[in-house]
């Protein structure tokens, strides 16, 4: 008797103690028969691309002992590289070129936040947990006065209107737009459903529409002119879209989930607006959040994470896939900028962690390469000859610099 | 001696029994989530509270290979771990020494610890949503193990070790022969050049130290 009670003194201590050692709580976002419901196109899109047999895999990925390395040969000459003087107070992460090619918009997140409240999120994975997504200033840049200019301080995912005269970007869930003569910023009337995957992905298309949910938990759609075939995207926070440039296609990266003892893998699948869904990859998380869609729309390029990295373009018209670089070595590939032509392609190679990271450019034939500069995350002019990319900052995430380059 | 003179001897006795356990395992593990900053594509950050072993799991396909070897794999996600560890203790401790708050950034709300993915400037390639099958089994079966020093080091607020990056350490673990830990040390220690990979937040001594290894559970 004694005995027993000895033990279940034991276990009711060691359940007190056990409380608070190590033991962490994940957040109950939404069940798991409300996160099937609510997701039912979702799994639908990641099973038909789990059943293709042929489906490339990069966790299983083998690449052959044969480099591919274009040669070496001088594409670009440089002119001038500029260090941007940009303001020193502000951390820019990324801008944006108009399509003339004369400004940029850059994007610096400000310290200050939009929470993201438990009832707004829509995650697959109960273990993390979007909490705040930063409010943005936007700055023009202009390149031939080198003046800049506050548009917004809060704002996100600008886009330019083509003849270049609007900038259109999101403040939290609505749709302004900036009208570069009259300096002047406006809502739209447009907007999106207020939740954590709206804040993350509502995108605001050239021609003055809103790729967003327009409820919460719902698919995304063009609000106010439903694309067939766009409207049956359905994400969540732990996923990725990128919208080609002229909205035909949209590529997305679903992650993936454990359900159980299982995982669900994440898959690439490019949703064309014509209905068709063109499954590319599974456990390739890290190419679908690099890939980056060629100016015409026709090509997508991402890097493969492997001991011998690679670059890969899919061609959604040929349904074809070339290897345009293959390392010989461990390396990490990222940052891709296609030319305006569609013939060069320019990305960043290394880590930074004891050697730069460079920026290298590459024919898309895949015959020629040359090494640009020291930097990351190159971004392409509209008019080709302007290579936007960025540096380590010493007393901020990153500094700017453009080069100015000619054809060879 | 009467039942509840008993029962309160018992539980006294019990509380001891946990206590010498844990105290010898010697172990630290950091409470609370992993919060972090992730620098979205956009060009916005977004801030994430994720628990620390499904951080791990988001960032291992990232930074090292998914088919490598599993003891490759496991040393991996332990050199991860040791850096989820390092800079949440010292940044909730609000230490002063050393190195302190060396990945902290923000205030308030969105305190965080790290600035990722490492591809847009960031510090390393946490992406959400890329687990695979290899890499959790590899954190799986590490759960919890890391490194810390054998004794506390004068001055430090703990004894945990906060293994550094280079651009080589992913290759020289996949390199070094046998378990996990020789892995490990094998990449750290036996190359015959101590590797000071972040100079911001370096513990050289951690690198240069002839056994600083003390993997516990």
């Amino acid at each position: 008797m004694y005995r027993l009670k000895f033990i279940i003194s034991l276990v009711f201590v060691t359940s007190f103690l056990g409380i608070g050692v190590n033991k962490e709580i994940g957040l109950p976002l939404i069940s798991a028969n409300q996160k099937n419901h609510t997701l039912s196109i979702r799994n639908e899109t990641v099973q038909f691309a789990l059943a293709q047999e042929d489906l490339f895999d990069c966790s299983i990925y083998q690449p052959d002992s044969k480099q591919i390395h274009p040669l070496e040969q001088p594409l670009f000459s440089i002119v001038e590289e500029i260090k941007l003087a940009v303001d020193e107070d502000r951390d820019y992460s990324r801008a944006v070129w108009s399509p003339d090619g004369n400004a940029l918009v850059f994007i610096a997140p400000t310290e200050e936040y939009r929470e993201i409240k438990i009832n707004d999120t829509l995650s697959l994975d109960d273990e993390s947990r979007l909490v705040a997504v930063s409010k943005n200033e936007l700055i023009l840049y202009l390149l031939k006065t080198d003046t800049w200019e506050l548009i917004s301080n809060d704002g996100a995912s600008p886009t330019w209107s083509p003849d270049s005269r609007t900038i259109y970007y999101m403040t939290g869930i609505d749709m302004m737009k900036f009208d570069i003569n009259s300096k002047t910023q406006t809502y739209t009337g447009l907007s999106a459903a207020n939740t954590g995957v709206s804040l993350l992905f509502s995108k605001p298309l050239p021609n003055g529409l809103l790729f967003a949910p327009r409820e919460p938990h719902a698919p995304f759609e063009v609000i106010e002119n439903n694309i067939l075939g766009l409207n049956q995207i359905e994400i969540t926070e732990s996923d990725y879209l990128l919208l080609s440039p002229i909205g035909e296609q949209v590529a997305v990266g679903y992650g993936s989930y454990t359900n159980g003892e299982e995982i669900v893998p994440a898959v690439m699948v490019i949703h064309h607006s014509n209905g068709e869904i063109i499954p590319l990859m599974k456990n390739c998380q890290y190419s679908a959040l690099q890939a980056a869609w060629s100016p015409d729309g026709n090509r997508i390029a991402y890097p493969v994470h492997l001991d011998k990295p690679e670059i890969r373009v899919y061609d959604t018209h040929t349904k074809t896939t070339d290897i345009i670089i293959r390392l010989d070595t461990f390396d990490r590939l990222s940052g891709l900028s296609w030319a305006p032509d569609g013939k060069h392609l320019a990305f960043t190679k290394g880590d930074g962690r004891s050697i730069p990271r460079s920026i290298w450019v590459a024919s898309t034939d895949g015959k020629f390469i040359q090494y640009l500069a020291e930097g990351l995350l190159p971004n392409w002019s509209p008019d080709g000859i302007h290579l936007l990319y960025a540096k380590p900052g010493e007393n901020r995430l990153l500094d700017w610099y453009m080069l100015e380059m000619e054809i060879e | 001696m009467d039942k509840p003179m008993r029962i309160i001897i018992v539980l006294i006795a019990s509380f001891y029994l946990l206590v010498s356990f844990f105290t010898s395992a010697q172990a630290i593990f950091p409470a609370g989530n992993h919060l972090f900053r992730y620098i979205q594509s956009n060009g916005s950050y977004a801030y994430y509270s994720s628990n620390k072993e499904t951080y791990i799991k988001n960032t291992l396909p990232n930074e090292w290979i998914a088919s490598w070897p599993s003891e490759t794999l496991k040393a991996g996600a332990v050199i991860i771990r040791s850096g989820v560890y390092w800079r949440q203790n010292r940044s909730l401790l609000g230490s002063l020494w050393p190195n302190n708050n060396c990945y902290q950034t923000g205030s308030g709300g969105t305190i965080s610890y790290v600035t990722v993915p490492n591809s847009r400037g960031g510090y390393e390639e946490w992406l959400p949503n890329s687990m695979q099958s290899s890499t959790n089994a590899a954190t799986n079966n590490t759960a919890f193990y890391h490194p810390e020093r054998v004794s506390l080091p004068s001055g430090r607020p703990d004894k945990l070790v906060g293994l550094r990056y280079n651009s080589t350490i992913q290759n020289r673990t996949n390199s070094g022969s046998g378990g996990w830990i020789a892995k490990i040390r094998y990449a750290y220690l036996n190359l015959g050049s101590p590797y000071d990979p972040n100079v911001q937040c370096s513990q050289i001594d951690d690198q240069t130290s002839s056994d600083p290894l003390y993997t516990n559970q």
